[in-house]
């Protein structure tokens, strides 16, 4: 606590003579926590060996060092599992606290170094053969053993994104909308939606059944995106297909805007406001444009004027959606 | 000087000061509890969810009403399209003050939405305007507005960019009216960056400036940031080409080698010293770049092996560090404090996802669902 409120709250009589004391002599003497730089430090530590590595057997696969490389990835792996597998805390379907951040980035440099093991072995060697895109299968299912086993949330990130690609679809943040070709290619959107829809239900499971309740918010999250942008794309791309996408958009509206509020999760809610913007704006200036014939510049004016006015209408809303969650926000 | 009420802002920082205390068992809760009750908090700040979603609706209804009147007025807005956007620049900063004296609103994303619809339309219009002028009449403007509405509404933002304006300000003003200014360039932008982030960091420590903390922090993170710039031989070497038009190496390469590799663990030395984040980031955000500026010119090794490299010795820091505080020691933790910050696990996992797709995977020939290839998601690059 800053010193002049220190003294003002003593002054008002809120703090009791030994508080009062026992902040003013903490002042100045706390505990300094490194937490987020060292984890940021082992964040890249990771980053870069396993990048580095993983590039490193590419480039010198007709060398004899390339054998070496190999075997360091092996060990190094092997290690990192046998360290991480010594110190984790017994496993347990509800959540199990991870040991420090240390141990955390251990679990996930085993799992990338593995990865980068068997796709080296598929490529070279055809080890898997080709059947159902193994390339990608087999480290999915690694990913998602060790997300459980290890109870780790970046891993069970990854083994999502990886679920999405075996169906040929990117999923990440950034690649959602630049990694896919969803006006190009329509296969595309039926992949969203199905992922989309796996991914719900593997969320739903995991609360229903109690099995690593905490892991249902990752998987809501990567679906709930994944599906809404496959059912905007859907209504943006494929003509007359507006009556089947429009049904899949609302109906995943509906699906997490009830689940944000079951949650009280606003990260949802937001979420859902916004999806509903677009999807709504675009069916509102979609019909304006079919009228362009009597209309004319009247339909530019009138969207831009629906525009404005559903902007302040969904400010409106999350205004009154937070008076009425009001307590405490969570993610 | 805020737009907000300050003794509002008063009762937050009292109540977080409470909770805190109460976090680290230092008062009772029933204490914190009873300071919550007689320090009311009143003004909406809403969470961050919101926040973002009123800040997109606050910043689109300014852009369509703008679209919409320039529309109607289309023939005398074409003629002087700057003037049309510096005008509803003011209106937009209008409607905030009549905004903030009406609603009772602090970062609830409507405040924050005008103001940087306000700046940003009134600067763009200006460097616009201004193009063919000379460039220290445009940025002593861009400082004077960006340093008035940094002030009213303290946000770290703007009061960032407003330091970028300022130091280009300083690099033209030098070029335009100094003699000799070229060789002195460097040393001068080092000498304002320096003073600015003692006066900034003085200023933090003042009772007074309590509501400008976030933007003061900001402010001596850039001040650390165009100290250290300024003094890098990479940097040196490519202003002085296009800035000055000087041939060759600079001048004293040696201090410019120097600086570019001493900063940034003086940086770290001085956070740890202090025990204070700003220059402790600094620096370590500034290790990326004295290891890019060597490898700028002195390619030793290839890049893959330098990635392996360079990651086992960041590791091997991070494990030294967390052994040797197992315990905290010199009043140093590697325990995560003040976990009210909700959602990192989420953040931290997503981050991983997106940066961590593993290694170039080989063409595949069969795809659920029969399809051509197309997708390839995860990887693709390394």
């Amino acid at each position: 606590m800053r010193p002049t409120f220190i003294r003002q709250m003593a002054d008002e009589g809120l703090l009791s003579e030994t508080e009062r004391l026992r902040l003013e002599a903490q002042h100045g003497s706390r505990l300094f926590s490194l937490h987020w730089e060292l984890k940021t430090l082992l964040y890249l530590g990771v980053l870069l060996l396993s990048g580095g590595l993983g590039t490193l057997i590419y480039k010198n696969i007709d060398t004899i060092g390339h054998q070496a490389i190999l075997a360091v990835i092996g060990l190094l792996c092997s290690a990192c599992f046998w360290y991480a597998n010594k110190h984790k805390a017994p496993f347990t379907w509800q959540k199990a606290e991870s040991p420090n951040a240390w141990w955390d980035y251990v679990v996930l440099l085993g799992c990338l170094l593995f990865i980068s093991f068997i796709t080296y072995l598929q490529g070279q060697y055809e080890v898997f053969g080709y059947r159902l895109g193994s390339a990608t299968f087999i480290p999915m299912v690694v990913l998602f053993a060790s997300a459980y086993y290890f109870d780790h949330l970046g891993v069970l990130s990854l083994a999502i994104t990886n679920f999405a690609a075996w169906l040929g679809i990117a999923i990440t943040p950034v690649h959602i909308l630049a990694g896919n070709h969803f006006g190009v290619e329509s296969r595309l959107i039926g992949t969203a939606l199905i992922a989309g829809g796996v991914l719900t239900l593997a969320g739903y499971a995991s609360t229903h059944f109690r099995k690593k309740a905490h892991f249902s918010f990752t998987y809501y999250n990567f679906a709930m995106h994944i599906f809404c942008i496959g059912a905007l794309s859907g209504m943006f791309f494929e003509d007359g297909l507006l009556l089947l996408y429009t049904p899949a958009l609302v109906a995943a509206l509906v699906f997490y805007y009830f689940l944000g509020i079951r949650l009280r999760s606003f990260y949802f809610l937001l979420m859902t406001v916004i999806y509903g913007y677009i999807g709504a704006g675009y069916l509102v200036i979609f019909t304006l444009v079919q009228g362009w014939e009597s209309l004319e510049m009247g339909a530019i004016y009138l969207s831009i004027i629906y525009l404005i006015a559903s902007s302040i209408f969904m400010a409106r809303l999350l205004i009154r959606l937070h008076r009425k969650l009001k307590a405490d926000a969570h993610i | 000087m805020l737009i907000y009420n300050t003794a509002q802002l008063d009762n937050r920082l009292i109540r977080q000061d409470a909770e805190d205390a109460a976090d680290a068992v230092m008062i009772a809760p029933e204490t914190a509890k009873r300071i919550a009750a007689a320090h009311p908090y009143t003004l909406y700040s809403p969470n961050i969810f919101v926040r973002i979603g009123l800040m997109l609706a606050t910043m689109l209804v300014v852009l369509l009403a703008a679209g919409l009147v320039f529309l109607v007025m289309i023939d005398g807005a074409l003629r002087s399209i700057e003037i049309f956007f510096i005008v509803w620049g003011v209106l937009a900063y209008g409607t905030l003050e009549m905004w903030m004296s009406t609603h009772a609103h602090y970062r609830s994303g409507v405040d924050e939405g005008l103001a940087w619809m306000s700046v940003l339309m009134i600067g763009i219009s200006l460097m616009s305007l201004m193009e063919n002028q000379s460039p220290v009449g445009l940025y002593a403007i861009l400082s004077i507005i960006g340093a008035w509405f940094a002030l009213r509404t303290s946000d770290p933002g703007i009061a960032f960019c407003t330091w970028c304006c300022a130091i280009m300000l300083v690099v033209h003003f030098a070029i335009w009216y100094i003699p000799g200014a070229r060789y002195l360039l460097p040393f001068l932008v080092m000498a304002v960056a320096g003073a600015g982030y003692f006066l900034f960091t003085r200023m933090q420590r003042q009772f007074r400036f309590r509501h400008y903390d976030l933007a003061l922090s900001v402010l001596r993170l850039a001040a650390l940031a165009t100290f250290y710039l300024a003094g890098n031989y990479f940097i040196v070497h490519h202003a002085g080409q296009e800035l000055l038009g000087m041939e060759g190496t600079p001048p004293f390469p040696w201090l410019f080698w120097t600086l570019s590799l001493l900063l940034p663990p003086a940086y770290i030395w001085l956070g740890l010293r202090k025990k204070d984040r700003v220059p402790l980031a600094m620096g370590l955000i500034l290790t990326a770049a004295a290891v890019f500026t060597v490898r700028a010119y002195h390619a030793v090794m290839s890049l893959e092996t330098a990635m392996a490299l360079g990651g086992i010795v960041l590791i091997a820091v991070s494990y030294i560090a967390h052994r040797y505080l197992k315990t905290p020691k010199r009043g140093f933790t590697t325990q995560a404090m003040n976990t009210r910050s909700f959602g990192a696990e989420q953040l931290e996992g997503l981050i991983i996802a997106e940066t961590m797709q593993h290694a170039p995977q080989p063409a595949e020939t069969t795809r659920f669902g029969g399809g051509s290839g197309g997708g390839g998601g995860a990887g693709g690059e390394f």
